[in-house]
């Protein structure tokens, strides 16, 4: 197993609270991690300290062999879901898709419009976001975060607002990701989606990160 | 679809809005009362005006930039730092250097219909008018309504000038742009943003209205209408030679932003005010400096002179008085939060155990801020001269603003600057000792300043900016010393007083 994020005596605190002690965490690749813990105990800014838009306080991380903030702000190979997402609420989903594809003018047409159908969206749909459903939003982030083959993909919640058939196409799509050798760090409030689908689960307690035995194993 | 495909298509959907057909209108109707106003001038003085009159004014118009293009720009502006600021987008730039990059050519992509309608409806406007390729008798003529004089002195064609407006729009646009993204990177607050906008918009107005001509280049407007621009820098080019080191010194700060600079930042954090403080001397001596340009065979005293001029009762002037409670109070305060504050605020039994006398412990660290004092007056000189010399002022060993030989100036600066600088410290210190709580000591430095001020201290009794250097115009410097040392000596009897009174059980 290659470890692809490592994560070495971090500590944060986030507006006067303490988030994270010293923590130190290995995720190795073609795996699914779950994070758990209440609201508030640092699920996102741990998120975000992995993706680079925030620095740890103190200690190390390191994502695909380069130390975040050294040489390096962003990862490359990374697709996230954090916070809410940002749209042009007044652009179709494909043109939203389209702005984001043309920064780094990886990926054709042709895979903008696959993606929006792995998701379930219709990609000729001239519905504009700011008419979307919450749960179609959500799809179009799921979409924003997979669509270049990202390597690694931070999901915080992305299966809120989801229905019952699309938390399971989504389920099945991130099974397909693992089985591919992409690697997938993920928060849900749903223990089935955890059960389902982590390899391994950590939850926060008293600013650590305590390893937890999935149900699936 | 084809990149460009999309991106033209993008662009045109943008380019038809009904919001340009706004603003365009609203273009047109000021060039209609500007127009008006040209004709009327044009007919009163009998000159002959043409196209460009028209043209160049709707570009170069300081109340429609301010009032008009300003908002309209800030609003893109900020719209567009908001809207760019996303995880996704930021994840694929890679860092928010490459960001800031990818936000300007939004905000260009954005804006350019602005200044296109813009350029349309000047030209446009000029319609009915005298074609010409050069300039007007109406813009070569100096009068109180004729924005154009100066630039039709500056440049040989109004096309010229046309061309070199837009380029001006493009760098201080950019310049706005990169700043501000700059901001909204270090602090991700949007109402933050929207404070530092308003602030903006309303220095630009303030600046417009209010700042003095020596320190014109401090206002906005300056760097947007090259008819303002043109009556303050001279030459012309001054002006973007400012806005291009200004966006070379923030292009070379966007590295900064992704290096994990916790510790740099509260480095920077700290000796802020230490910085703007430097910063605003240093500014301000060159502005002095600058402003004597007109006077023939100035030397590197009058620029000492000039610069630490200062108010007295007699002879007062705002931008003197303003200059002197920088760089003085200034000091004052900064050696209060650095070093007053901590020594008093630290003092326990320990220390006084340790140095066994209040005395011991009060020069312990007096004789560092007199130490302090006196490189501080000795930088001020070196830096004044230094500037001025480069700047091209004679090096003789005369000064020719005042009628005082050069040994009494430089004992003035030097002797009774030290002592006046000493006397505040003390009085800071006593203040500071009595109330035990800093912020009486803010009060005393502002009492001090206000009682600069004409009609306050008339009879003198306050020893305060006694060691500016239009005393001299009045006084000898030995009387003032004289006055200085008696200050001194009397305050720190106080506070020798103030000891035995604390040590009292």
């Amino acid at each position: 197993m290659t470890t692809i994020i490592s994560l070495r005596n971090v500590s944060k605190s986030y507006k006067g609270i303490t988030l994270f002690e010293n923590i130190n965490l290995d995720i190795e690749k073609g795996q699914i991690y779950g994070i758990v813990g209440p609201n508030g105990s640092g699920k996102s800014v741990l998120f975000k300290m992995i993706c680079g838009f925030v620095f740890p306080d103190e200690g190390t991380i390191v994502v695909d062999g380069i130390e975040i903030g050294r040489s390096k702000r962003f990862p490359h190979n990374i697709g996230v879901i954090i916070d809410r997402p940002g749209y042009i609420a007044n652009k179709t989903g494909f043109q939203n898709l389209k702005e984001l594809a043309m920064i780094r003018g990886e990926i054709s047409d042709e895979k903008i419009i696959q993606t929006m159908e792995q998701v379930g969206l219709q990609p000729n749909a001239k519905q504009k976001v700011k008419h979307y459903s919450l749960g179609m939003k959500q799809k179009l982030a799921i979409a924003q975060a997979i669509m270049e083959d990202q390597q690694i993909l931070v999901l915080d919640e992305p299966f809120n607002a989801l229905d019952a058939e699309s938390v399971d196409i989504i389920r099945r799509l991130l099974l397909s990701f693992k089985h591919e050798g992409r690697t997938i760090l993920l928060t849900s409030h749903h223990q089935e989606d955890i059960d389902i689908l982590c390899d391994h689960v950590f939850r926060i307690n008293r600013y650590q990160l305590e390893p937890v035995v999935p149900m699936k194993h | 679809m084809r990149k460009w495909t999309f991106f033209i298509k993008e662009r045109t959907q943008n380019g038809i809005s009904i919001k340009w057909i706004m603003i365009g209108a609203v273009l047109y109707f000021y060039s209609i009362i500007l127009k008006k106003e040209i004709v009327q001038v044009a007919a009163v003085e009998r000159l002959h005006p043409n196209n460009w009159d028209v043209t160049l004014r709707l570009v170069n118009d300081p109340y429609l930039i301010i009032y008009f293009i300003i908002p309209i720009v800030m609003f893109f502006l900020l719209k567009s730092i908001f809207m760019d600021f996303d995880y996704h987008i930021l994840i694929r730039v890679g860092s928010f250097q490459r960001w800031i990059y990818y936000s300007l050519r939004k905000f260009w992509a954005n804006t350019s219909p602005l200044l296109f309608v813009w350029m349309l409806v000047s030209l446009w406007s000029a319609i009915g008018f005298p074609f010409s390729w050069d300039w007007s008798e109406l813009s070569r003529t100096e009068h109180f309504t004729n924005t154009l004089y100066e630039l039709s002195r500056s440049f040989a064609n109004p096309f010229f000038t046309f061309a070199a407006q837009f380029l001006l729009f493009l760098f201080t646009f950019s310049l706005l742009h990169i700043i501000f993204a700059i901001i909204y990177v270090l602090t991700q607050n949007k109402r933050v943003m929207i404070l530092i906008s308003l602030l903006f918009f309303v220095f630009s107005i303030i600046g417009f209205k209010l700042l003095p001509k020596e320190v014109a280049f401090l206002s906005p407007i300056t760097f947007f209408s090259l008819a303002n621009g043109a009556n303050v820098f001279h030459p012309l080019i001054e002006g973007y030679i400012m806005v291009m080191i200004l966006l070379i010194f923030c292009i070379g700060m966007l590295p900064f932003l992704d290096l994990h600079k916790r510790r740099y930042i509260q480095t920077i954090k700290g000796s802020l005010p230490l910085i703007m403080y430097v910063l605003l001397c240093v500014m301000g001596i060159g502005s002095t400096i600058r402003s004597l340009k007109k006077y023939s065979d100035i030397t590197i005293w009058d620029a000492l002179v000039a610069s630490f001029a200062g108010v007295s009762p007699e002879r007062f002037a705002y931008i003197p008085y303003f200059f002197y409670v920088v760089v003085f109070f200034g000091l004052i305060y900064l050696l209060h939060l650095f070093i007053l504050n901590n020594e008093i605020e630290q003092l326990g039994y320990y220390k006084i155990i340790r140095f066994r006398s209040l005395t011991k412990w009060f020069w312990s660290w007096m004789r560092k801020l007199i130490i302090i004092i006196a490189l501080f007056l000795f930088a001020l000189a070196v830096v004044t001269c230094v500037l001025a010399a480069c700047w091209g002022a004679n090096i003789g060993f005369y000064a020719t603003l005042v009628s005082k030989p050069i040994s009494e100036i430089v004992y003035h600066f030097f002797v009774n600057g030290f002592l006046q600088m000493i006397f505040y410290i003390i009085l800071i210190f006593i203040v500071s000792w009595i109330s035990k709580e800093s912020i009486y000591s803010i009060v005393m430095i502002s009492i001090l300043m206000v009682a600069m001020l004409p009609g306050v201290n008339v009879k003198g009794i306050i020893p305060v900016g006694l060691n500016s250097i239009i005393y001299l115009a009045d006084h000898s410097p030995y009387s003032l010393t004289l006055i200085l040392s008696i200050a001194n000596v009397v305050s720190f009897s106080i506070i020798h007083y103030l000891f035995k009174q604390s040590l009292k059980i």
